[in-house]
């Protein structure tokens, strides 16, 4: 097993917090769910592919960045380092185990920041919540792979916030 | 006693003390909410692409109506994440000591924020139930949006930062609270009705914002005349 070494950086100047050359902000879960509604709800655009490809760039980017430090041969290795950085970072839990050595499989998300949030404020959804963790794994699969963006799709076929058990995602290229 | 630079420097210092990360099922539950340590980019990219998108498809003049949505998720979440800090045992712990004065608790809530990697900024001026004059000198959004687009906003792009100016007036001045005195207007721990505070307070256009080409962002919160 390999144990996950983030660069933590907190400028005292600017009060920036970097983690592994990205920087990063706390903010909750009421945020995080009015601004994903505020993009679900707008209409005129694919709010739900935004937030997929944002989440997809910035996890391409940090974990990229982390596996230049931090590169163990093994893919089941790297697939570990990736479920502990979402863990640290607070955005719940993933099993990535279900996946083969080229990324693809199936992914489990047991517990998700962003269902407890949602079910908390808003109640039940009608619709899988997910497209943050999609995009999450998406820029992981991609950065263990060194493909480009776009090169996986991850949908979520199960999801907490709709009544299921756990967050199911199949991922492919 | 005041919050200054020493003071606010130790309240920094106290927050990261206290580990804001992930426990074994990944989630950071504090000051009644759950955080996470979110990529600063993300929620750029959430703001800008959005209202980019949304330009293109159905005018300019929707950049006003997006930015309003986006200033609302963040003054919910000052309502809500400030209040809760303002009401814990760690807020009584490191800052109380420090208040003595509404006025106070508002630069203590700017000191907890300046740890919380949003960028520096600090209180230009208080006037109790008035006015609050905020500035940012590195706000992770004006400075995400030069990176993208340059200097090249029409109108300040801070909306994170002007909802949290209208949410600290919300929390300090609930009006028709002007003769109570602090510990009578501060949250409990877990108080369920502080949603009602919302929105009594506005942050006007930020007047001045490193997007535009100004070499800071400067806001000003009013009363909300619409309420």
């Amino acid at each position: 097993m390999v144990e996950l070494d983030l660069k933590i950086d907190f400028d005292e100047e600017k009060r920036l917090v970097n983690i592994s050359g990205t920087l990063m902000a706390v903010h909750c879960h009421h945020f995080n769910t009015n601004l994903f509604q505020s993009l679900e709800d707008a209409g005129y655009v694919d709010g739900h592919e935004i937030v997929r490809g944002a989440a997809e760039k910035v996890a391409f980017k940090q974990f990229s960045t982390i596996l230049k430090t931090q590169n163990p041969p093994a893919v089941s290795d790297k697939l570990a380092m990736a479920v502990e950085l979402f863990r640290i970072l607070g955005f719940g839990t993933i099993k990535l185990d279900g996946l083969s050595d080229d990324c693809t499989g199936i992914a489990i998300s047991p517990i998700s920041h962003l269902c407890k949030g949602w079910m908390g404020k808003f109640g039940k959804r009608k619709e899988p919540l997910c497209f943050f963790t999609a995009g999450f794994i998406q820029g992981v699969c991609e950065a263990i792979t060194g493909t480009d963006l776009g090169t996986f799709k991850v949908v979520e076929t199960q999801c907490i916030s709709v009544g299921d058990n756990t967050c199911s995602f199949e991922v492919n290229k | 006693m005041a919050i200054g630079p020493k003071e606010e420097n130790d309240i920094i210092k106290a927050v990261h003390s206290l580990g804001i990360q992930g426990d074994a099922d990944g989630i950071i539950e504090t000051f009644g909410v759950l955080l996470t340590n979110m990529y600063a980019d993300y929620y750029n990219t959430l703001s800008f692409d959005y209202e980019k998108e949304v330009m293109k498809v159905a005018g300019e003049e929707m950049e006003d109506i997006c930015a309003r949505l986006l200033i609302y998720a963040a003054q919910d979440c000052a309502v809500n994440t400030v209040g809760g800090i303002w009401a814990s045992p760690e807020w009584e712990a490191v800052v109380q000591p420090h208040v003595e004065t509404k006025e106070d608790v508002i630069y203590g809530m700017v000191a907890v924020t300046n740890a919380l990697g949003w960028g520096n900024w600090k209180v230009i001026e208080v006037v109790p139930f008035k006015k609050l004059v905020m500035e940012a000198y590195s706000p992770y959004e004006a400075l995400g949006y030069v990176e993208k687009y340059g200097a090249t906003a029409k109108r300040g792009k801070c909306y994170m930062l002007e909802g949290v100016v209208g949410g600290f007036m919300d929390l300090v001045y609930p009006p028709g609270t002007e003769d109570k005195a602090i510990n009578e207007v501060r949250p409990t721990p877990g108080q369920k009705d502080l949603p009602d505070r919302i929105e009594n307070y506005i942050c006007v256009d930020e007047e001045l914002c490193i997007a535009k080409g100004d070499n800071h962002c400067k806001f000003i919160g009013v009363p909300n005349e619409e309420k």
